[in-house]
């Protein structure tokens, strides 16, 4: 995977600044960063943190309070009438969290592909629909034959989440917001979900935004990972240098905790006291700032 | 749908009450052929008592209980189901509006909703009833539908500002369906069960209420109903001279008829709660069990 | 070599549904030794959960104990009838569970229902059971002086804790954990484990812990067990079961976790569900 974008790639999708207040809490705070064709960002986080909010301002469930976000060029931050709306849908789309909950349990899988086929491309026959349909569960692993008439609940978390994604390619997006779509799967079985995501990014060159809390997934999917702590963007940049290098306190934090096979608790690696230093450093002004090419960290002002 | 049915009637409560219900429809459909009398004519003397010829005895007027019953069964029941309906089809229609649009929608349909809960049903009934002059089934049941749909209107909305939140209505909006294909395809298909409780329990209700309503002199008195038959019971003191048969017949009519229709719904709820329904384990499943269990000497 | 604290030999469960019995726990074996944290893996549906709550009794029809024996220091466990049921259960055995957060009731403060489940074992005296409320909520990290606090005013992590503290109250001899941590942050969950795993060096009690992360279960169990279909495969240490795996199932499991830090040269294994 390229660390960097190519030069003179345009971005599909930016955030500049943006912001979103619930009265007086602040759930995202000034969050800057821009998804290109092809490629996906790993937003990193705790639940609160901020990265759902994200995810609810690009795909219009909420308007943001202040920022902006750029589509194709054009701002898009607040959206009127129902075809400019509709618009901006077909071409961002997102896959949800929990498998389960994202498909209707009074349908097949049937309904949930051709609807958006029947929404968004009119021009189909009912015969290339079905193709259409039969391709898409095709391309996400799945077999139409025995997939197409299946409910819900006849379905493993994988087998769903797969037609989640397909449901979301059917309109034929530039942009994909999948939030935390392997956390509700088994751990053994993530990869070759998280495979199918990268290789569809790749082949149909989608923007992606991953939204995570498991950051060890991040390497696997994102070109780029951005962690995000208390609604702030607290580091950016190319994947493995954020793992393997991180910068920032609470990135480092984040790394100490996730599970690693083979390394037991309590020999001198506790978590505790890192965890305390991290969340009173936290707090206070900080600007980003460039250590490394295309790598910025939040760093406190001296 | 047809695991529904199928749901319905392994259910024993639901085949019972089913079975009973369909008894009454069946009765109702064919009241001209089964009913052993005319209705009109006097076939019997003032309140003669049940035997092998009136079964059910016979009216201060000499007529035959048994196949006013019958008769009644088909004004009762139409009543009962075009009441039902209607009250349903309003509940539901105020009940998910308010429910999936929220803000000031929600605002408006709660008010008429309070406002058709908080007047008491049945005194606002008689009003109108005694104001149109003596009102056949037909107003009677018009009157149960417009004013008795309130509950069953609060009870849908609950439900539907619950599914309104699930991620399949918001990834369907996303998709970019129109919000009345959201309402119909995606939303009320999980209510089903819901609206299925509230028309039973509506039919139930209307059933009741036109009884009552025709008993307190509000109906017809040349119609024959369930509720014209306690009328005039009541009103030629049958009770008194002992003629209990010309009260019993239509009041065990309305208690058997009720009880089919709650069995139903008993089902009715164990489909919508699934855990109701793990507790009932198929007697040769338990038979297998204790049998294995005692063989290996350990407990189940 | 000293009595395990709990034996199970063949154990059985199944679930009737209308098309007969189906097994869902088949004949598993295993011992856990005072003061071990023995862990169990598999994929949902393998089983492990219904090996956790037979242990504790939870079953209720449609799910039946078929067969095999549970034995908690020297008490066989499905011979207890309703009395003694309630007088072991929480004394000798307690439980942890997933949505142990929800367990909490709302509207009681966090010291009523210490005082209820005090109570209901036989702790009276208002000031006595105030100052164990206290003793515990400190074990586990939460300051005493919220202890008249209601469950919603402590974030997930701290009511998870609060959960522990209330197992823990009475001392029992094995904490059945059924992924405890699953719906917490990384950080909040390391926090919490390593809390528990100090407690248990203090307190000496056992803990069963069930959860589909076997990254997590290499670092805090002493051995692992793997459940597929409702077996007990294999049953080891983690280091034992990474370097030499004796089962082709257990291995692909170990190589499909995505490592933070990568080797060079080391294949990934990308499994399918397998239906259980």
């Amino acid at each position: 995977m390229n660390s960097l974008p190519e030069l003179g790639t345009r971005p599909v999708l930016e955030a500049r600044g943006l912001t979103m207040r619930f009265g007086s809490f602040c759930a995202l705070d000034s969050a800057d960063f821009s998804l290109y064709p092809g490629r996906a960002l790993a937003l990193v986080g705790e639940s609160g943190s901020g990265k759902s909010t994200c995810a609810k301002l690009l795909t219009h469930v909420l308007t943001a309070s202040a920022g902006h976000i750029f589509h194709a060029g054009r701002d898009v931050t607040n959206l009127t009438g129902r075809k400019a709306v509709l618009e901006y849908r077909s071409a961002v789309q997102m896959v949800f969290q929990d498998p389960f909950a994202a498909l209707n349990p009074a349908h097949t899988v049937d309904h949930h592909l051709t609807r958006p086929l029947a929404l968004h491309r009119p021009d189909l026959s009912s015969a290339q629909r079905r193709e259409a349909v039969a391709d898409l569960l095709r391309a996400v692993d799945l077999d139409p034959a025995i997939t197409l008439r299946k409910y819900p609940h006849e379905m493993s978390g994988g087998q769903r989440q797969r037609v989640n994604l397909a449901r979301a390619l059917a309109v034929n997006p530039s942009v994909v917001i999948a939030d935390e779509p392997t956390s509700m799967l088994d751990v053994s079985i993530r990869l070759s979900v998280l495979d199918t995501f990268r290789d569809l990014k790749r082949e149909r060159g989608i923007a992606m935004l991953y939204i995570t809390h498991d950051i060890a997934t991040a390497r696997y999917v994102a070109e780029e990972t951005a962690v995000i702590f208390r609604g702030r963007i607290v580091e950016r940049g190319p994947t493995a240098q954020v793992i393997d290098t991180p910068r920032h306190p609470y990135t480092r934090l984040l790394l100490a905790a996730v599970p690693e096979v083979g390394s037991p608790f309590g020999e001198g690696n506790s978590l505790a006291p890192l965890a305390a230093q991290v969340r009173e450093s936290c707090e206070g002004p900080a600007e980003l700032t460039e250590v490394s090419p295309g790598h910025w960290v939040r760093l406190a002002r001296a | 749908m047809r695991g529904l049915l199928k749901t319905l009637f392994a259910n024993r409560k639901a085949a019972i009450g089913a079975a009973i219900v369909a008894f009454f429809i069946l009765v109702a459909l064919a009241a001209p052929l089964v009913a052993p009398f005319d209705i009109n004519q006097r076939v019997a003397s003032p309140h003669e008592a049940p035997s092998a010829e009136h079964v059910m005895g016979a009216t201060r007027m000499g007529r035959d209980v048994l196949s006013q019953t019958i008769h009644g069964t088909q004004t009762s029941l139409i009543v009962g189901f075009a009441a039902g309906l209607l009250v349903t089809v309003l509940g539901t229609a105020i009940g998910v509006t308010a429910g999936y649009f929220g803000g000031k929608v929600d605002e408006v349909l709660n008010l008429f909703t309070n406002i058709s809960l908080v007047i008491p049903n049945l005194p606002l009934m008689l009003v109108l009833a005694a104001f149109i002059g003596q009102t056949g089934p037909f107003v009677i049941a018009l009157i149960i539908g417009l004013t008795s749909w309130g509950w069953g209107a609060r009870v849908t909305r609950a439900q539907a500002l619950s599914l309104r939140q699930r991620d399949y209505i918001l990834a369907a909006e996303m998709l970019g369906e129109p919000a009345w294909r959201v309402i119909s395809f995606e939303l009320l298909p999980n209510l089903i069960s819901i609206i299925g409780f509230n028309f039973i329990g509506s039919i139930l209700y209307a059933v009741i209420t036109e009884a009552t309503m025709e008993f307190l002199g509000l109906g017809d008195p040349m119609v024959v109903s369930w509720g014209t038959m306690l009328y005039h019971a009541q009103s030629t003191s049958a009770l008194q001279v002992g003629a209990w048969w010309e009260m019993a017949a239509p009041c065990l009519a309305l208690v058997i008829f009720g009880s089919g229709l709650s069995l139903i719904n008993f089902a009715v709820d164990e489909i919508a709660n699934p855990r109701l329904r793990t507790l009932r384990v198929p007697a040769k499943v338990l038979a297998a069990l204790t049998n294995r269990s005692s063989n290996q000497g350990g407990r189940a | 070599m000293t009595e395990p604290i709990l034996s199970v030999r063949d154990l059985c469960v199944d679930y009737a549904t209308p098309n007969g019995l189906t097994r869902a726990v088949k004949n598993v074996t295993f011992d856990i030794a005072a003061g071990e944290v023995l862990g169990l893996a598999g994929e949902s549906g393998s089983g492990k959960s219904t090996v956790a709550f037979a242990i504790a009794r939870l079953h209720r029809p449609p799910a039946f104990i078929t067969g095999g024996s549970i034995n908690l220091a020297g008490t066989d466990v499905l011979a207890l009838n309703d009395r003694e049921l309630r007088a072991w259960r929480w004394r000798d055995l307690s439980v942890v569970l997933q949505s142990a957060m929800n367990a909490l009731n709302p509207v009681l403060r966090v010291s009523a229902q210490f005082a209820d489940m005090f109570k209901a074992h036989g702790v009276s005296g208002k000031a006595d059971i105030r100052a164990r409320t206290a003793d515990l909520l400190q074990m586990v990290g939460i300051q005493p002086e919220r202890m008249d606090d209601y469950p919603h005013q402590f974030s997930g992590g701290m009511r998870q804790r609060i959960v522990i503290a209330m197992a823990l109250a009475l001392r029992p001899k094995l904490v059945v954990m059924d992924e405890p941590t699953t719906a917490l942050d990384v950080v909040v969950q390391r926090e919490l484990l390593e809390e528990v795993a100090a407690l248990r060096h203090k307190l000496g009690f056992s803990v069963l812990f069930i959860t589909h992360d076997l990254a997590l279960m290499s670092q805090f169990c002493d051995r692992v067990g793997v459940m597929l279909r409702g077996e007990l495969i294999e049953l080891s240490t983690p280091s034992a079961m990474i370097a030499d795996p004796q089962q082709d199932y257990t291995r692909r499991l170990w190589a499909s976790i995505p490592p933070l830090h990568p080797r060079p040269g080391e294949t990934l294994v990308r499994m399918k569900e397998t239906p259980q």
